[in-house]
């Protein structure tokens, strides 16, 4: 979007004015100095090792599952075979979201739905079946459980795979997300256990990776999920970070491990990259710079290693247009140059089919192609922090630090990330800026290229949004009777209890939630004794 | 004049709450009653739609189609002279699936202004075409 | 007319959507809201009705929520209105107080009805009590009526309620400082929900204190909930229903002299409003109040 008059003020999405072009003098004060550091020192803003991409080419890493695990499974073993460099693994949102089995009667309601979102996956065998041939050991796997609630469950149901195969879970490699920006935010579970049970999670979750699954990235907070459902930049900054704080502040309350080693395991994080390049670079270079001075600030950390920010990407699905699909593979590249320029570590580039459904598997392809052309060809990767010391990143980077440690402030003054979705003020954040963003839109002020202009589609290709498969529901429900019928029930039985009178006690959730996968019980009735013991969580949006 | 009342219910156990947020939102500022139910099932939606005695039901869509329909079907049964119209992550194929049961139905990508004449069009606040 | 006002609103599907178009035209006002609350006059009161009132947030659907299983045990079944504000500039409301209710409980037993304002200050909707009138002639043995909880006084619904339940939350005294008296004299029961939150003991004196300065012999009680994990909603149920048995009777026949008042003066307006409109109307230029006061008694006087 062009203004009218060169003169007129252009807003960048965080709110910071710009001007037509920068020199010297914008840099400020603040950040001068920091402008002649080399990648691989700190702040980082430039990025923690200096080779950059000619050590180490960002993981490609695409979401991907729907229907029975072994629909899963084969998206898996046909991304990996396309050039996908790690797996995630998606859960059937129906039941996992909400820790329902199938015959849960609100699953009952919208059996269709089953499988569409993820493969249902309510026992160990299943999982079990979706991770068959896959290379555990070598491949960096994502095992789902993006949902609180879910994530004990997920990944007790990976390790114990994992396991049973005979990998050692010391040297297991791969990483969890447990994020509260995907359900309490940006898409809110009709059930799930309140804030402070889902803090007490993460908590057991990050010291259980400590202990046993070293290699592991316990969570994994997901920036993503607050600016698709609306925050801008430097507010995706400031709740990630505020995020951060809560996990870390309970992790040394609790005193049992070292805040170090908590550190490195909540610095894998994931953040949204959207359409505007050159903002979006500059949101990730911040965000290592505010990583390294929150670690020193606040928790007192001299390690330099914990300062290294391991950044996800994953493009912004809500820039994805039904209108002319095609179109999409543009934007799904640019957003992914601007994740590459800003020097992420691993990347997923949303269908062309996002608008739509999930990705088909020739969306999922190009999602692929899109980063392997990106890495192969462009020259994207030859200089490390191509963007360093330009006047205008340089000086938005500052200026986006600036921003998004007064939203973080401003977080702390109302008590805190956690009480900030309890209170819905963080969806109010968004809220307001989903409206202006519709509104100019709506009143011509901003263009959307074959949505609000442009509208002649010549494509040949017909494009009516991917189903799956339909048969989900009915063998996940014969499977659910199966395990129940097949299992040592009086064991599955013993662990359930246990897990009760842990959730009951403070004790660490993760080990019997391994013993409730190794004795096969089940998804909805993991959920079933969060639900009696937690209660649910009251929604401050209304609907 | 007294004003209109629609129910705002989503088919799915899909909690994404952008799009039905920013519909709401803007149907409240045209002067409509606009009463969320959140997601809800079809019998759900069908006892807050005679309860509620709205003038027009709004979907949001977000996953099977086959789950919408029913929820439709059964609206249509209960009151036959209740208008509906859908809005969601709806491709091509189901649109014209809802339209053949007599729904208006609003893609992602659809302008706010539209979304609101068609309700004022529904309930009879309007005859433009 | 409408079939609303003859329609059945007894049991069943058909009479639910007869019951839900009746409290329809009574929002819509004029005659036929007028005669569909005299027709609900005709049988005598008997439901109880409940008032739940407090400021915004204090968390009033999550409660009502939470009574709801224990009222449905005691009464069978249970009608709810629900206020919410309309928009002053628009008229537009967005009502969503169903969003926390939960579900599971909503069978043929429970009818719940959002209302907006739509301009009626005092807590509740103008149509509010006409509404709980037809719902008590439909056989609704309990009416909870969840007030608009704008954060100031809310009269209205002591007028209309059998009893009334305050609700707040810990720290209530520091925001609602200003409201403090009113609110203490609005309540038969007071609750601090969300008793979880920090300030419990504090706001609990501190309610405690204000209500002993009341002109009453026993103040009213001060229960603590977290009606999310359904803390302390029992003993709150057993209170609040020993509170409506003991109801005098007098809050009913209020409840209902107020709407045969209403209707008298509403009926009396509209045959204003054709005199005027009527020859009869006709002053000669020079006639003064009286003569014109002559005219009206002249007017009603052959109306009969």
């Amino acid at each position: 979007m062009r203004p009218k008059d060169p003169q007129d003020t252009v807003q960048a999405c965080s709110d910071i004015p710009l001007k037509s072009y920068y020199t010297a003098e914008d840099i400020p004060d603040s950040h001068a100095e920091r402008i002649n550091v080399a990648p691989g020192e700190a702040p980082y803003h430039r990025g923690f090792h200096p080779s950059g991409y000619r050590s180490k080419p960002w993981r490609i890493f695409q979401l991907s599952g729907f229907g029975k695990p072994e629909d899963e499974n084969e998206r898996i073993k046909f991304l990996l075979k396309n050039g996908e460099t790690g797996f995630i693994m998606e859960h059937d949102r129906n039941t996992a979201d909400h820790c329902y089995n199938v015959d849960h009667p609100e699953v009952l309601a919208r059996r269709e739905d089953v499988g569409l979102t993820g493969a249902v996956m309510q026992s160990v065998r299943d999982t079990a079946i979706c991770l068959d041939g896959l290379p555990m050991d070598t491949s960096f796997g994502h095992a789902g459980g993006a949902v609180v609630q879910h994530a004990p469950f997920a990944l007790a149901a990976y390790w114990a795979v994992a396991k049973k195969r005979g990998y050692d879970l010391t040297t297991l490699p791969g990483t969890g997300q447990s994020d509260f920006n995907l359900t309490y935010l940006g898409c809110i579970t009709k059930q799930q256990i309140p804030t402070d049970a889902g803090l007490r999670f993460n908590g057991d979750i990050i010291e259980f990776c400590t202990k046993h699954l070293p290699r592991w990235v316990p969570v994994s907070i997901a920036g993503y999920n607050g600016a698709d459902t609306g925050l801008t930049p430097d507010q995706e900054l400031g709740s990630l970070f505020a995020n951060a704080v809560e996990y870390l502040d309970e992790i040394k309350l609790r005193g049992r491990i070292p805040i170090e080693v908590a550190a490195r395991g909540c610095g894998g994080v994931s953040f949204r990259a959207s359409i505007k390049i050159f903002e979006e670079a500059c949101k990730m270079r911040a965000a290592r710079l505010m990583w390294s001075d929150l670690l020193k600030k606040r928790y007192d950390i001299k390690d330099e290693r914990v300062a290294n920010l391991r950044i996800h990407c994953v493009t912004a699905g809500s820039k994805m247009a039904y209108q002319q699909p095609m179109n999409n593979l543009v934007r799904g590249a640019l957003m992914a140059v601007s994740a590459v320029l800003g020097g992420v570590q691993s990347l997923g580039v949303s269908g062309y089919d996002e608008a739509l459904s999930i990705p088909s598997e020739h969306a999922h392809q190009m999602s692929v192609r899109i980063q392997q052309i990106l890495m192969e060809e462009t020259g994207l990767t030859d200089v490390t922090d191509p963007l360093g010391g330009s006047y205008y990143v340089e000086t938005l980077t500052a200026q986006l630090v600036e921003k998004s440690w007064a939203f973080f402030e401003e977080i702390q003054i109302r008590g805190g990330y956690l009480a900030c979705l309890d209170s819905g003020w963080l969806h109010a954040k968004a809220e307001e800026n989903q409206h202006k963003e519709f509104m100019q839109t709506e009143s011509g002020e901003a263009n959307i290229v074959g949505v609000t202009m442009a509208h002649d589609d010549s494509s040949p290709f017909e494009i009516d949004g991917f189903i799956g498969t339909d048969d989900a529901f009915d063998v996940a429900l014969e499977r659910l009777k199966e395990v129940k019928r097949t299992r040592h029930e009086k064991g599955a039985m013993t662990a359930l209890k246990d897990l009760e009178r842990v959730c009951r006690s403070s004790d660490n959730i993760m080990p019997v939630m391994m013993d409730c996968l190794e004795a096969e019980a089940t998804l909805g009735e993991v959920g079933d004794v969060y639900r009696e013991v937690f209660g649910d969580w009251r929604t401050p949006i209304q609907c | 004049m007294k004003p209109k009342r629609i129910l705002m219910a989503k088919t799915g156990l899909d909690g994404h709450w952008r799009g039905p947020t920013i519909v709401a939102r803007a149907l409240r500022d045209a002067g409509f009653e606009v009463i969320m139910i959140g997601m809800a099932t079809t019998a759900e939606i069908v006892a807050a739609a005679i309860d509620e005695d709205v003038d027009l039901v709004g979907l949001n869509i977000g996953g099977h189609i086959d789950v919408a329909l029913r929820a439709v079907d059964a609206v249509q049964a209960a009151a036959p002279d209740m208008p509906i119209f859908a809005g969601g992550t709806i491709p091509p194929h189901a649109c014209k699936q809802l339209e053949a049961k007599g729904l208006e139905v609003f893609p992602p990508g659809s302008m706010l202004t539209d979304i609101v004449d068609s309700a004022n069009r529904l309930t009879g606040l309007s005859t433009a075409p | 007319m409408s079939d609303a006002t003859s329609a059945d609103w007894g049991d069943g599907f058909t009479a639910r959507r007869a019951l839900a178009k009746s409290i329809s035209a009574i929002e819509s006002g004029g005659p036929e809201a007028l005669a569909i609350e005299q027709r609900a006059l005709q049988q005598p009161a008997s439901a109880h009705v409940l008032g739940i009132t407090g400021p915004p947030g204090a968390g009033k659907s999550s409660l009502i929520s939470a009574l709801l299983p224990h009222a449905l045990d005691h009464y069978g079944a249970v009608a709810i209105l629900a206020v919410d504000p309309s928009s002053s500039l628009t008229g537009g409301a967005l009502l969503g107080d169903r969003v926390r209710m939960d579900y599971r409980l909503f069978d043929q037993k429970v009818f719940f009805r959002s209302m907006a304002s739509r301009g009626y200050q005092g807590g509740i909707a103008a149509a509010t009590r006409a509404s709980v009138n037809v719902l008590d002639a439909a056989g609704w043995p309990l009416v909870i009526i969840e007030t608009l909880g704008i954060g100031q006084v809310e009269l209205d619904v002591m007028e209309l309620a059998d009893r009334v339940a305050v609700v707040l939350n810990p720290g209530w005294g520091d925001s609602f400082q200003a409201n403090k008296a009113g609110l203490t004299e609005q309540g038969d029961a007071f609750v601090l929900n969300k008793a979880d939150r920090p300030g419990l003991e504090n706001a609990k004196i501190l309610l405690e204190q204000s209500l002993q300065c009341l002109p009453a012999a026993t103040p009213p009680s001060v229960f603590t909930t977290i009606a999310t994990d359904n803390e302390g909603i029992s003993e709150l149920w057993q209170a609040l229903a020993k509170l409506m048995q003991d109801a005098p009777t007098a809050q009913q026949n209020k409840r209902r002299c107020d709407a045969v008042r209403e209707g008298a003066k509403t009926q009396l307006l509209q045959d204003f409003e054709r005199f005027l409109a009527s020859p009869a109307a006709a002053t000669p230029e020079n006639a003064s109040s009286e003569d014109a006061a002559d005219l009206l008694l002249r007017f009603y006087r052959q109306r009969d």
